[in-house]
């Protein structure tokens, strides 16, 4: 990679994900329920290759493509060992609290107490399923949803769903980038422009995005465009809102600063505007990116037919609970990464 | 009697002072005829500067000398152009001030002033930044200004990592590296320890000996007025017009406990306190 520089790279990825993102708009629906119709009506002995790939609940086969996301139930065989995974998280537990205790400077305690509190939850939770003090139908333990993940993993299935969720929700968080930062420089420079258009903002603004959803669904269809829509509107107004408020927090001694060394509007605009509101734009994109997440999930739950909102909400009617908290896991670490991520760029950017 | 650097003849300033009905305190230059009486209300008029004739030639260090109030930062503005006189005549050499310009550099109350999202360097590299000056000789430039207000090894160093008295000494040397034909200070040591000020005052005078800066100064301190300054000009406010001028002719560095230094600042003390 010696002849790859690293600022190209970088555009190039970018690029990609744009690119990426402008496909995932372009792209057909996916789904063939008219097809699944049809088969479904046929005597029993007519049906095609299509349905028997459901009628065999024992083989976890890769069934699912990335042109066809379909799940359908598959059973998990050699499950976890309930007894050894208390036992293994039990002794994690008593290690990582000893070793916390004799190596403080190692071992980040903060850290260390977090693990310590997950890990009672689980053994909890794995101990009342064990029992059977709830019904693994409505509660499975941690190792059955844990199972099932993997099983899910190895065919293929999750894959699909997390590659369909991530470009949409980044398709629709570029855009929101886009516009919001550009809207919150022109409304909080330009006062009658302002004047015009915030009073229409704040009527949209107070719409929650999901309350879009049945209109977008009809003008949009089901697929991607629609849930882009929501998490737009999600992700758009927090970057707005944080992009007018830094920019009206500029300190006019650091405009007076910059005329009285030699600058123009320009230099106003882009050596004291852009770096002094910067840090409040960053922050208004991580709240955007938690509202943006809300929203994709939603949006997935009802107006697509990929994705890991509608992994769930499919699993769900096939009562195929540890599929669901499995998506649900998925989610939850899916978003503590960008978070992190989001935090990390902040401040390799924000030095002061 | 050499040419004058700044010159101000008959300046008035009026503000205009409004009142939101939010209770926002609104000052401004232009006088607002708006029939919009949620957004404006009470007008009154600020007479801030009245009938001001004031020369400054080169290499001089004037003090502008007078309680808060009294206009001597609104002067110092209206010569950096910054502010527009409402009447009467501002020059810098003969040519009328419309515009800040890096000719007449201004160094600001607060140290708030320096860019925090700028390293020292960059801080003070700005300016021949923005006049397209080639990299080497900025290069070159800061070096020697990083020198002269002594902050080797900070050059790197964000301002947040700073104190108060390396701030203004970035923005003395900020202002300086334009090479200004006179540096224009407003209050700059005002909001520091009494020990900090005396150093950079020692600090400003090594500077002003070193460069012969034309410096105009803005103080309400006394003392600091007398221990630097060759010219003292005193005003007093309400309105704003000047009351007199002490030249003092002691050389520099002064001793604040000479008794020829305590007799200038006693006729500075006097004056102001008629």
């Amino acid at each position: 990679m010696k002849w790859v520089s690293r600022p190209a790279l970088l555009a190039l990825s970018v690029l990609g994900m744009i690119l990426w993102g402008a496909v995932g708009i372009a792209d057909p629906p996916v789904a063939s329920a008219a097809q699944h119709l049809e088969e479904f009506f046929k005597p029993q002995q007519e049906r095609g290759e299509y349905f028997k790939q459901f009628e065999r609940p024992g083989e976890a086969k890769p069934i699912a493509t990335w042109d066809r996301p379909i799940g359908g139930y598959i059973e998990v065989e050699g499950k976890m060992d309930s007894r050894l995974f208390v036992v293994v998280i039990a002794v994690g537990i008593i290690l990582l609290n000893g070793l916390g205790a004799w190596f403080p400077k190692v071992f980040n305690v903060a850290l260390v107490r977090a693990l310590t509190s997950i890990g009672v939850i689980l053994i909890g939770w794995e101990a009342i399923t064990y029992l059977g003090w709830v019904t693994s139908v409505l509660l499975p333990g941690p190792t059955a949803v844990f199972a099932k993940l993997i099983a899910q993993w190895e065919r293929g299935y999750i894959q699909i769903h997390v590659y369909y969720s991530v470009r949409r929700l980044l398709t629709a968080f570029l855009i929101a980038i886009g516009t919001g930062i550009p809207l919150g420089f022109l409304i909080a420079n330009f006062r009658r422009f302002a004047d015009y258009i915030d009073p229409l903002f704040n009527l949209i603004r107070v719409v929650p995005p999901p309350a879009w959803l049945p209109l977008a669904i009809l003008w949009f269809g089901i697929g991607d465009p629609p849930s882009i829509y929501i998490i737009w509107l999600g992700a758009f107004f927090p970057i707005l809102l944080n992009t007018i408020r830094g920019v009206k927090n500029t300190q006019q001694i650091h405009v007076e600063s910059i005329l009285n060394l030699g600058g123009n509007r320009l230099d106003v605009f882009r050596r004291v505007m852009l770096p002094s509101a910067f840090p409040t734009i960053v922050t208004g994109v991580r709240v955007g990116f938690g509202i943006g997440w809300i929203c994709l999930v939603t949006a997935e739950l009802v107006a697509v037919d990929a994705g890991l909102g509608w992994m769930i909400d499919d699993a769900r009617t096939l009562l195929d609970t540890p599929t669901v908290l499995g998506g649900m896991v998925l989610i939850s670490a899916l978003g503590i990464i960008f978070d992190v991520l989001l935090r990390k760029g902040e401040a390799a950017i924000v030095r002061w | 009697m050499p040419a004058n650097v700044l010159h101000a003849e008959n300046v008035r300033k009026i503000f205009y002072v409004y009142t939101d009905p939010a209770g926002t305190t609104v000052v401004s230059s232009k006088k607002q005829f708006s029939l919009n009486l949620w957004r404006r209300r009470s007008i009154y008029e600020l007479l801030a500067l009245d009938d001001i004739s004031l020369e400054v030639y080169p290499n001089e260090l004037v003090a502008l000398l007078g309680p808060s109030g009294c206009g001597k930062s609104t002067l110092l503005r209206i010569f950096a152009g910054l502010e527009r006189p409402t009447s009467g005549r501002v020059a810098f050499k003969d040519q009328e001030i419309k515009d800040p310009d890096p000719q007449r550099a201004m160094v600001f109350q607060s140290e708030r002033a320096v860019f925090p999202w700028l390293t020292v360097e960059k801080n003070i590299e700005l300016g021949p930044k923005l006049q397209g000056v080639p990299r080497a000789e900025r290069e070159e430039r800061v070096r020697r200004i990083i020198e002269l207000i002594q902050l080797n090894g900070f050059n790197k160093a964000y301002p947040a990592t700073l104190s108060g008295g390396m701030l203004q000494r970035v923005a003395v040397g900020r202002a300086l590296i334009n090479r200004p034909e006179v540096l224009l200070m407003d209050e700059p040591f005002g909001a520091l320890d009494a020990i900090t000020r005396n150093t950079l005052q020692d600090h400003l005078i090594r500077i002003w000996q070193e460069t012969r800066q034309t410096i105009v100064f803005v103080t309400h301190d006394i003392e600091e007025a007398t221990y630097l300054a060759t010219r003292v000009v005193i005003m007093h406010p309400r309105p704003g017009r000047i009351k007199g001028v002490v030249p003092i002719s002691l050389s520099h560095p002064r001793s604040r406990t000479d008794s020829a230094f305590i007799e200038a600042r006693r006729k500075v003390a006097d004056l102001l306190g008629d």
